[in-house]
């Protein structure tokens, strides 16, 4: 019976993992064929105000006359750039401000802790447009400002997340074999903190594309001719109802992403933890005691049919 | 000889005044098995991370707690790293978070060894597998692979005895090693710690509320209530003419548990 739970369960599993992989795969070969090849120049206004989807003009053009495909390639591009560029700062920076937190005594914790509710509470786009008028609107200032406020958000979950694996016996019998500090946050709290920091990590890089995309459509973000899904969608809005395509292709681009991100994050969650890929093994383990070598062949079969 | 763990006065303080453990005082000298006996609450484990210098924060420890020749009460955490694991070593009593499950039970088994003994390579393979069959697991190889959840209760508190028994520590310190597994394993695994203890001539500080367990482990018994030592003495005076209330309620209720299995018998 175990047996069959532990076959039935990755199965189930790698839907999420494969339909993810497929939806975000897209969105790669995207933004990797548009750095070699493009339909039309950003540049090249020729295609005339708003001619509908053809051959020439596979989404068709915009009212300045650019193609629609073309912005649709290069925002694939800067959707991932300002996606893994936010992930990257905010991941880095949260963990260490939350490993400090995990470690700190009670004061400093206190004052990490309410420092990091006032950077959550305050919304990404003002600490976005704060950034914007010291620096000027760039893709570089929309991933430092996404960046940040997700580091608030990756530290306090890092800070739980360390204190829970603190708490454990094996991070006392660890010490007690005379390890330091820093070999027990990387050899049992990061190991530890990783299933759940890399889903919410994959849920935050969808909310970094949104967040670029609400940006860019404020005119925040990366400015023209670089084409973002945002700025599509707000060049188009005009018009809307004489060319749906304007607004359907941006948006469709941005849900296959960021529900792509999730499902990755979800499928990816059960290869990283070693514990949920064995669930139906543990319980053959507990079997065992009683009806010994059946469920003990069942338990090592499992075992074995587990990714290395 | 020092012995190897010598608690004078030991009183344990939480940071508002609270007094958790008052003046207790014991000694472990090598080859000797002390038990530690007493409810919850009553400072046994607090005692057991205090002679490891391991109090979590926000309690003082005052007197003294010498292990060896150095003094673990204000010791500074370099200090502290050389007595832990060398000269005592825990063994913890839920073996599930005794031992970090995204590791293989072999690595984590290593560290000790690669830390105290410096061994790498092919010396720190066999050191494993030496230490894995030491404490009596079938099929070595597939336990070293293998991760805490692929292990029985009983096969992972091996490990964690293993990981205690891997730096040689002059006292090993059991702390209700025994509670969360099965009667039939705990039986082995008490005999397993009976035998490494015998073999090495190591101490054991040997924590539990389970009386009767206590008994057929360690020579000498210390009793706690409220964090103070109501009883002390060799183990067999204890059970068998207690002084105080408070140890005779212990052993009554251990008793009556002995009755009613006799009774069970008779009426079968």
């Amino acid at each position: 019976m175990s047996a069959r739970r532990t076959a039935a369960r990755p199965a189930r599993r790698s839907v999420s993992l494969v339909v993810g992989a497929v939806f975000v795969g897209i969105v790669v070969v995207t933004a990797v064929v548009s750095l070699f090849w493009l339909p039309f120049s950003l540049y090249d206004t020729t295609g005339g105000r708003l001619t509908p989807p053809g051959a020439a003009h596979w989404l068709g053009t915009d009212t300045l006359g650019r193609d629609l495909a073309a912005q649709l390639l290069v925002g694939a591009r800067i959707a991932l750039a300002t996606g893994l560029g936010a992930v990257l700062l905010g991941g880095v920076l949260g963990t260490a401000i939350g490993l400090v937190a995990a470690f700190a005594r009670p004061w400093l914790d206190d004052t990490l802790s309410a420092v990091l509710d006032i950077v959550i509470a305050f919304p990404t786009l003002l600490v976005a447009m704060l950034l914007v008028a010291a620096r000027g609107a760039s893709l570089g200032t929309a991933i430092v400002a996404i960046g940040l406020v997700m580091s608030a958000v990756v530290a306090r979950i890092v800070r739980i997340l360390a204190r829970r694996v603190l708490r454990q016996d094996y991070v006392t019998a660890a010490r007690t074999s005379g390890t330091s500090w820093f070999g027990i946050v990387t050899q049992h709290v990061l190991p530890n903190a990783w299933p759940t920091l890399a889903v919410n990590l994959a849920l935050q890089f969808g909310l970094a594309v949104l967040a670029e995309a609400s940006l860019s459509y404020l005119g925040l973000g990366a400015p023209p001719p670089n084409a973002s899904w945002g700025r599509m969608l707000q060049d188009a809005q005009q018009t809307a109802f004489e060319a749906p395509a304007g607004v359907v292709a941006p948006g469709l681009a941005l849900v296959v992403l960021v529900i792509g991100a999730n499902l990755l994050a979800d499928g990816l969650r059960d290869v990283a933890d070693p514990t949920r890929r064995g669930r139906g093994a543990t319980r053959g383990r507990v079997s065992r005691l009683q009806t010994g070598p059946v469920a003990a062949a069942t338990e090592t079969e499992a075992t074995d049919g587990r990714p290395a | 000889m020092t012995p190897a763990v010598q608690v004078t006065d030991l009183r344990i303080t939480t940071a508002d005044g609270a007094v958790l453990v008052d003046g207790v005082t014991f000694a472990v000298g090598d080859g000797e098995r002390l038990g530690i006996v007493g409810e919850s609450g009553s400072g046994k484990s607090l005692t057991a991370l205090a002679v490891q210098g391991l109090l979590p924060a926000g309690l003082t420890a005052t007197g003294s707690v010498r292990v060896g020749d150095v003094e673990v009460v204000g010791a500074p955490e370099r200090t502290l790293r050389g007595v832990r694991g060398r000269a005592v070593a825990p063994v913890f009593q839920e073996p599930m978070t005794a031992l970090d499950p995204l590791m293989r039970a072999g690595d984590q088994i290593a560290e000790p060894l690669r830390r105290h003994r410096g061994l790498r390579g092919a010396a720190l393979r066999d050191a494993v597998l030496e230490a894995v069959t030491d404490v009596a697991l079938p099929e070595p190889d597939r336990v070293v692979r293998s991760y805490p959840w692929e292990l029985s209760g009983g096969q992972r508190q091996r490990v964690a005895i293993a990981m205690a028994l891997a730096c040689r520590p002059r006292v090993l310190i059991a702390d209700e090693p025994t509670t969360a597994l099965d009667v039939t394993v705990q039986a082995q695994v008490l005999d397993l710690l009976d035998r490494a203890v015998a073999d090495r001539g190591m101490g054991l500080l040997f924590i539990s509320h389970d009386l009767p367990v206590v008994a057929r482990t360690v020579d000498r018994v210390l009793v706690l209530e409220h964090g103070r030592t109501v009883e002390e003495g060799p183990v067999q005076d204890v059970v068998r003419s207690p002084a105080q209330p408070y140890t005779q309620r212990l052993v009554g209720s251990a008793r009556a548990l002995q009755d009613a299995l006799d009774a069970g018998r008779k009426g079968a």
